[in-house]
Order: C-alpha cells, then structure tokens, then sequence
C-alpha cells in the first residue's frame, strides 16, 4: 500500500477530532507522527476523499530527494 | 552577459491566493498586491513608481482579486529585483502541462571487440610523500559530453583498475575524488597506461579557498545570538564544532541520533556556517558564534530523504527557535508537505536557505525553486584552488565584472535563483578530518552563515515577533545588502551578500 504525508496547514494546532478521524480510516495505518502531519499508509481515494471534507489539510505522496552530490558521474559505461 | 528573458509569472502573497487585509504581519504585501492591481490596466511605465530602486518593472496581465494573485510579464533581472523589494510576496513561474509522452529508451555503447576486458591500473599517491591513497574514486571519460566511460575505487596500495576499452586509451578528462584530507584530481586530454601514478595535493588549512578569499576568518562573536538549524545527512563531532542539539526525523530511526549518517555531507555543511578552529590546525566557517543545530533526514544507508522527514525536520527546526534553516538538499519532486512546512516555517519568523542543486545548468531544482526559500547558486573564483584539481572542471561562463569570477558549470540556474555564496573547491570538516567539496550544497551554508553574521548587527529583526514580518524583514535584509558581481540575475540573484 502507498505511503502518503497528510498535513495541517492551518495556523494553530491540528483540531483533536480531525486526527481521531485520520486515524480512523478504514485499512490505514499510521507509520509515523509529528504535532502537524502524520505519515500514513492508507487507501489512496479514501483518504483523499476523507483531507478533502476537513479543511486546512492537505495530502501527497511520500517522496524522496536524493542525496546531493555534484561529482561528475557516468551515464554509460565504456 | 547572460540572457535577460521575459515571460510571465504569478505574484502571490505569503499564504493563498489573497493577502489578508488585517494581518500587520502581512500588509507590506497586501498593500503591494492592491497597488498593482490599480494600475493594472495602464501598463509597464505606471509600475515603475512602485519599486524603490525603480529597477523592477513590469506588466499586470491579469489579477485573481484586488488583493489577491497577479498574473504578471516581467524579464528574469526584475524578478530578481522584485523578490530584494517584496520579499514577502512569492513569485512563481507560469507553467504549462502537457501529455506525458514516453523518452524512447537510449541505445547502449556495446564495449570494443575485445577491449572491454583490457583492464589499465593506475596508482593514486599523496603529492606530499609518495603514499597510496586508498578508497579514492576515480573516473575515466573517454567522452565526456555524453559521459562515457569508466570507474574504479582504489584498494589500500591506492591502486584501481580501469576498462576503458584498451591497452591505451585516450582519455578526455580523469577525476579522482579522494576520501578527506586532499584535493580532488582532474587530468586533461591525455592517454592513460598502465603504470601511471597520479599524486593529489593535501588540503593546507590555511590555504585562501574561495570562502575565505571572498569573507576572510570571522571573529568569534561572528553570528552571536542567531540559532541555525542544518537540515542534512547529520553532523558528526568534530573538534571546530560544537552542536546544542538536534533531531533525526528519518522514520525508524533513533530520533536522538542526529550525528553522521554516513556520508560526511552535513558535517561539512555545519562547517562553513559554525566551524570555531583556528587555522592552520583548524578551519574556520562564516559565522562561529551562532548556535548550531542538527536535523538529519537522511537515513543509515539511504539515498533519500522522504518529505515527511523534511517537512517534520522544518518544523522541529521551528519549534526549537532556529532563526535560519539550511537546506542543502533537492531534486526531488515539488510536494506539497515540503511547501506547506516552509510556508509556516516563513509564518513563523525564520527564514530558510536552499541549494539550486548541482545539474549543468539544469533550472533551480525544488525546494529552492518555491518562492518561500531563498535560491542559492554557486560561485568559484580563479585562482582559488590548485591546478590539477577537479575545480579546474567547474570553471565556465558567465565570468563577473571581475573575470576571475564565475559561476560553477555544474550550478543550477534560473530566475528563482535569490543569490549567490562561494560553492567551488570549498574546505571545511569532515567527520574525522577536512575535506574539499563543491556544490551549491557549499554555496548554500556560505550564504547562511553570511546571513547569521548580518543579522547578528540587525537586533531590531532578530529581536522582533516570530511572524511573518520579521521573516520578510531578515529576507529583505539580505538581499538589499547582497552586491552583484556582474553574472546576470538567473545566475546570482542580488549577488553575494
């Protein structure tokens, strides 16, 4: 199942409610937390259909950067 | 002089689509986006009257609200201008979105009849006294504008074993990238034998690199009173720096071990903003007396950071009272929690630093390209760092006012770009020594610690009410006291502060 980063974008701290009901959806499971986001694995139309009823949230994709390195490097190999 | 382009953009305020009319914290940019829409229908000569250096002008194209986004033509040299003006606005390029049609797959060079299993080995030595140097990289292009080639690590006689598809090959350019404690080797247009034996130079401590020909050794009290927090791959103890704290935000990891994740990358980073040493048996960074924090997101063995750990990292960062964030990392794709972070992040007074990344003038890669960070491209200056060494590859146009200046080939550029900070052949500590790095990733922490040392004489913004304001206020600062070195504003921004 696809991993996703749901976050409060609102000034003040996330309302209580909002994240008992994120933690409620069905077939989900919460990886990891913080006081503004939580990183869940989840069904992807339910859950954002569920960010889309609760205002001043917002869901995407866990992605990754990666590490920065401005070292010439190959593109194929002779 | 690089091109000045024309092409239009979306002015918004801090946060949404229209500025809030009340917020004292945002008025400076409200009262920006409502005059823009008075003169929204006379045209480019009614603009200039807005802008205090009467440098930005530009054309309002079409508007959301009257204090809301406005669709604007202007060239890349007045977006730069605009964004030293009204730093609390973001300034975002209109983009266009098309149907994703597949890359046709690249054939592959299938190696020379016989040649591919012709191995060349080659020594890598200390210049100084003739010993191996092992765990060294080394790269052989045959042809460098495609990258191709050949690659090896030296073994503990600093010897490594190149198929480059013969006996004797002509070689276009050969890096060798030591571990720490030398400069990186490059050789030019040259046929490699086996046998050869490639001496690099140990890195003196006191040797003028472009950091320090550009800022010189700050004093202690450089930066006093201003808390930077390193988001990277971890900062790992080293005798030049002291670290209050810190976080690992890499899911499963000991949140408590924000050191070293391996790689030496953030290490290197807290140096040149906090390094305390003294040369010649220490280094110095730009701003030693901040108070250094570490946020590593980039997990043991890993080779990349998830957004959520960056986003959480931010916010820690915030939490923790940082007054600047360094974000020498990118590439990855724009995300909304990464924005979202920054933005509340800027919400809550601090102001964050990104790295434009390291493509070949690819454009400013996200974070940096969001318009809540500042964009930071690299500098190199000649004469600064050793013949033979890898920098000798970085040098490319453009050159500055003055000629020894450019900015280095492989700095991502564009009209994001906010400024420049030396990024080419930089030395600074190493988890167990010193190494020399290039990359805007160098660039970046140069900037912030530049920034650390100004606000350090700017008590009235570093004492103000963490909101938006003070923000806008430090962003402001720094750009109107950066001072172009005449590289064009899509390769410096306002230019080196």
């Amino acid at each position: 199942m696809k991993r996703f980063v749901v976050r409060f974008t609102g000034n003040d701290e996330p309302p209580p409610e909002d994240l008992e009901r994120l933690r409620a959806l069905p077939d989900s499971k919460v990886i990891d937390s913080s006081p503004r986001m939580l990183l869940m694995e989840a069904p992807e139309a339910a859950l954002a259909e569920l960010v889309r009823s609760i205002p001043s949230w917002s869901v995407s994709p866990e992605e990754f950067t990666p590490l920065p390195d401005p070292r010439s490097k190959i593109r194929r190999s002779r | 002089m690089p091109k000045n382009t024309t092409q239009q953009y979306i002015i918004l305020p801090p946060r949404g689509l229209t500025a809030d009319v009340v917020s004292p914290t945002t008025q400076k940019s409200t009262q920006f986006l409502l005059s823009l829409e008075s003169v929204r229908t006379v045209g480019v000569a009614a603009t200039a009257g807005l802008f205090a250096k009467t440098k930005a002008k530009l054309r309002v194209l079409d508007s959301i609200h009257e204090n809301g986004a406005k669709l604007v033509e202007m060239s890349s040299d007045a977006v730069s201008d605009l964004r030293a003006e009204q730093p609390g606005v973001r300034i975002v390029p209109v983009i266009y979105h098309f149907p994703a049609i597949a890359h046709r797959p690249e054939p592959s060079v299938k190696p020379q009849a016989g040649g591919a299993a012709l191995k060349i080995g080659i020594t890598v030595v200390s210049r100084k006294d003739g010993k191996p140097i092992a765990n060294a990289k080394v790269i052989a292009f045959t042809d460098f504008a495609n990258r191709v080639g050949s690659q090896g690590t030296t073994n503990a006689k600093g010897v490594v074993s190149l198929a480059v598809g013969g006996a004797s090959k002509k070689i276009q350019r050969l890096y060798i990238y030591s571990p720490m404690g030398f400069w990186n080797g490059l050789k030019l247009n040259f046929t490699l034998k086996s046998g050869l034996s490639f001496p690099l130079d140990p890195i003196d401590l006191s040797f003028t690199d472009s950091l320090r020909h550009f800022y010189g050794n700050s004093p202690d009290s450089a930066g006093r009173g201003v808390k930077v927090g390193v988001i990277d791959t971890g900062i790992a103890p080293h005798p030049d720096l002291v670290i209050e704290g810190g976080e690992n935000t890499v899911q499963g990891e000991n949140p408590q071990d924000f050191g070293d994740s391996g790689e030496g990358h953030g290490t290197h980073v807290a140096g040149i903003i906090a390094a305390r040493g003294t040369p010649p048996t220490g280094i110095r960074g730009l701003a030693p007396g901040v108070t250094l924090r570490s946020y590593r997101v980039f997990g043991k063995g890993a080779e990349g950071a998830s957004n959520f750990a960056i986003a959480k990292a931010i916010d820690r960062a915030v939490s923790d009272g940082c007054d600047l964030i360094n974000m020498s990392l990118g590439g990855g794709p724009s995300d909304e929690a990464t924005h979202s972070a920054m933005t509340h992040a800027r919400a809550s007074g601090v102001l964050i630093f990104a790295a434009n990344g390291n493509d070949d003038r690819s454009p400013v890669s996200f974070p940096a390209a969001d318009s809540v960070a500042l964009a930071v491209s690299a500098l190199g200056r000649k004469g600064t760092f050793p013949a033979g060494s890898t920098e000798v590859g970085d040098v490319a146009s453009p050159f500055g006012t003055d000629k020894k200046d450019f900015i280095g080939a492989f700095s991502n550029v564009g009209p994001e770009t906010d400024l420049t900070g030396p990024g080419v052949g930089i030395i600074s500590t190493f988890p167990g020594g010193y190494a020399v790095l290039d990359g805007t990733s160098m660039a970046c922490p140069a900037v912030t610690g530049a920034t650390a040392k100004l606000l350090a004489t700017l008590p009235a913004i570093l004492n103000a009410p963490r909101d938006q304001a003070r923000s806008d206020a430090m962003a402001g600062a720094v750009l109107q006291a950066a001072k172009s070195r005449g590289l064009g504003a899509t390769f410096e921004g306002q230019g080196l502060l």
